[in-house]
């Protein structure tokens, strides 16, 4: 019987010890380990392992950057594991390459489970990031929608909505964008009137479900 | 210990399973480790009737209802703070940090002899 070999990608050591015990009583798994990026990717190329289990925090650039830089490089499933993920690290980790997610307080049946499940070609995902993860695409489909929504907007308007959804008032962006006050309520009507909105507060919600704190330059369109 | 003679008793009470797992080749051979699941609600009640020689726990609430039971009976509690690397312990009625070795699962198990040698009569 091939055993399916397991790299544990963590810099804490208790819970590669964890693993290791865990696995050491289940005949069908070999278990490797690594500290940081560089011992994963020694690991990788000499051991080429089955399934990879790395930490979010690994050092030094962290686990989705680990993943992105190996999943195009390496066939090992890669799952990322952390303390209570957030939607966008989830979100971030499967679009960075990552064939799973699992939380750290997993029970050693549940992470058995996994293991099992994803040596299978199951992508190992608990009941709540899997929520999550249905959340964060929608919330991305809400944001292409209102940027597609947002482009009938000239770039001085785009500024404009931005200073107003920071919390700017007309004088202030008056200020801001060397323009009139007059103009600065002039770009605001047309701001209203071309996204089909009622108030300026609706402008600033509307602002936020397409940019987020990033902003408008990040989503690369034309301030 | 617990029993005149036979091996000490240590639960771990850990809202993070695997830490149990870690911690049970290094008491092998040293102490009973027996491991309970964080959610507990009653982990007074629980260690009051188990009784053991140390308690281990990786979460501040944890910490906060095991310590009544290790105040009264002189037991060491090791509380194991995993994302810090660091560990804390109720030593003699004060909470005093441990940070020789991190929190590896040698650590704690030093923790733990420590507390049991230290609450030993001379």
């Amino acid at each position: 019987m091939k055993r399916a070999k397991i790299l544990v990608a963590d810099s804490v050591p208790i819970f590669r010890a964890g693993v290791r015990n865990l696995l050491a009583r289940e005949v069908e798994f070999e278990v490797l380990e690594a500290a940081d990026l560089f011992e994963l990717e020694r690991t990788l190329i000499l051991e080429d392992p089955d399934l990879g289990l790395i930490d979010l925090d690994l050092p030094p650039l962290g686990g989705v950057a680990a993943v992105r830089k190996l999943a195009k490089e390496c066939s090992t499933q890669m799952i990322l594991w952390s303390f209570e993920p957030e939607r966008e690290t989830v979100f971030a980790a499967v679009r960075a390459g990552a064939d799973g997610y699992l939380h750290k307080e997993i029970g050693p049946q549940g992470l058995i489970r996994s293991l099992r499940g994803a040596i299978d070609g199951e992508a190992p995902l608990s009941r709540d990031l899997a929520s999550m993860m249905i959340e964060a695409l929608h919330a991305l489909e809400e944001q292409a929608s209102a940027r597609e929504r947002a482009a009938v907007l000239s770039g001085r308007e785009r500024e404009v909505l931005e200073l107003v959804a920071r919390g700017a008032r007309n004088k202030e962006i008056a200020v801001e964008l060397f323009i009139s006050e007059f103009t600065v309520k002039r770009h605001m009507q047309n701001i209203l009137q071309k996204l089909e909105l009622s108030s300026r507060r609706a402008a600033a919600t509307f602002y936020w479900a397409a940019y987020g704190p990033e902003g408008v330059a990040a989503a690369g369109q034309p301030a | 210990m617990s029993g005149g003679g036979a091996q000490a008793l240590v639960a771990a009470v850990c809202k993070v399973p695997l830490l149990g797992e870690a911690l049970a080749a290094s008491f092998e051979g040293i102490a009973e480790l027996r491991s309970f699941p964080g959610e507990l609600e009653d982990i007074d009640g629980l260690l009051r009737s188990l009784h053991p020689d140390a308690v281990v726990v990786d979460s501040r609430s944890q910490a906060a209802q095991a310590e009544p039971y290790a105040r009264a009976s002189q037991a060491p509690l090791v509380h194991v703070l995993l994302r810090e690397q660091k560990l804390r312990v109720l030593r003699n009625g004060d909470w005093e940090a441990d940070d020789s070795d991190g929190a590896s699962a040698e650590a704690i198990r030093n923790a733990v002899v420590a507390g049991l040698y230290g609450r030993q009569p001379v």
